[in-house]
């Protein structure tokens, strides 16, 4: 963590001497993170290209402000959230579209047959298809949050503090929506397995 | 111990979030079946949510990024010629007024009028507007560069 940080601290340092190359070298180790969070939250092909150079651009030009009171790629990760958080914004896009009843039913409905009935037949439907596919296909019908908040969580690995410095969400709503996330997943996983059978 | 089997926000918390899990959700999970298997469904979606493909770009963010820092650079023969011109203009402006140091020095000196005022001050004033328009138009191109 710490030779990460000094890492860090060098490459910005190039970076404001006018070291194209070292800006190159932070790109080329945060573009990862970045590009997940737009993908998750913009479909927009078009839209994510620009928004992906958009970010790059707002770094470069607040990098001398940089207080290092986070990793760098947190730092650029938040940069690339709030972005991508104004620009569902200026489109009207809601970050939780989810029906307020669908909702109320999905979290009421906690018996545990029910659950663990529907629960082997994802698994086993899971594992007689291409789970990766089906995975990918349910998390595109999450909402954009709740498909970033999982992405961070389970794909890039961060942990709850990470996630509350990115998005600047209470750490008890980032698993709040994590959970209610994964849920999600579960019950669209049992509704293709539904659809499958008939 | 809890009688009832577990509710899936606690199965979920013994799963993701064990540091803060309570002894009684661990114990039921270790001793029930049910509630045993619908964490390990968690676990199993867990791992293909962590195994799930990165996206891949289809263009060089890198370059598209560089190229709009890059401003342009100005040719050093135009920087030379800048500079080759702006010496001359001041060579030639000392030049006249060394040529036409007496007319000068009548004007100012000897038949000072209120005409001669007047020119000064018109003088004065349209630099003043002058300088105060390339001042204005300078920073508008600058705010134009920024993003």
């Amino acid at each position: 963590m710490k030779q990460k940080g000094a890492i860090d601290r060098d490459l910005i340092k190039k970076v404001l001497d006018g070291n194209s190359s070292a800006f190159e070298a932070i790109i080329s180790n945060t573009k990862g993170l970045v590009i997940q969070i737009i993908y998750k939250m913009v479909r927009n092909h078009e839209d994510r290209k620009d928004l992906a150079q958009e970010v790059y651009l707002k770094v470069y030009d607040k990098l001398d402000g940089f207080k290092f009171n986070s990793k760098l790629s947190t730092w650029i990760a938040t940069i690339t959230y709030n972005t991508c958080l104004n620009y569902l914004k200026k489109k009207k896009i809601p970050i939780l579209d989810i029906d307020k009843n669908e909702e109320k039913e999905l979290w009421e409905k906690i018996s545990i047959n029910t659950f663990c009935y529907s629960d082997n037949q994802t698994e086993a439907y899971i594992f007689k298809k291409e789970r990766s596919q089906i995975l990918t296909l349910a998390i595109e019908k999450l909402p954009p949050l709740y498909k970033t908040l999982i992405t961070l969580y389970h794909n890039k690995e961060l942990s709850y503090s990470e996630i509350t410095d990115i998005t600047g969400l209470p750490e008890g709503t980032v698993k709040n929506y994590l959970y209610r996330a994964r849920k999600k997943l579960k019950e669209n996983l049992s509704l293709n397995y539904k659809k499958e059978e008939l | 111990m809890k009688i009832q089997h577990l509710c899936d926000k606690d199965i979920q918390e013994y799963i993701f979030d064990t540091s803060n899990c309570s002894s009684d959700i661990i114990e039921h999970i270790n001793s029930c079946e049910v509630c045993k298997k619908v964490s390990e469904s968690y676990l199993l979606l867990s791992g293909e949510l962590k195994s799930q493909p990165e996206p891949v770009l289809d263009f060089n963010l890198t370059k598209l990024v560089l190229d709009r820092l890059t401003l342009p650079k100005k040719e050093p023969i135009y920087n030379y010629l800048l500079s080759f011109i702006i010496i001359m203009s001041i060579g030639i402006t000392f030049f006249t007024i060394y040529i036409f140091r007496d007319v000068f020095s009548n004007i100012f000196s000897a038949n000072i009028t209120i005409l001669n005022y007047f020119i000064v001050s018109i003088t004065i004033l349209i630099s003043l507007f002058l300088g105060f328009d390339m001042y204005r138009s300078y920073y508008k191109k600058i705010n134009m560069l920024k993003y």
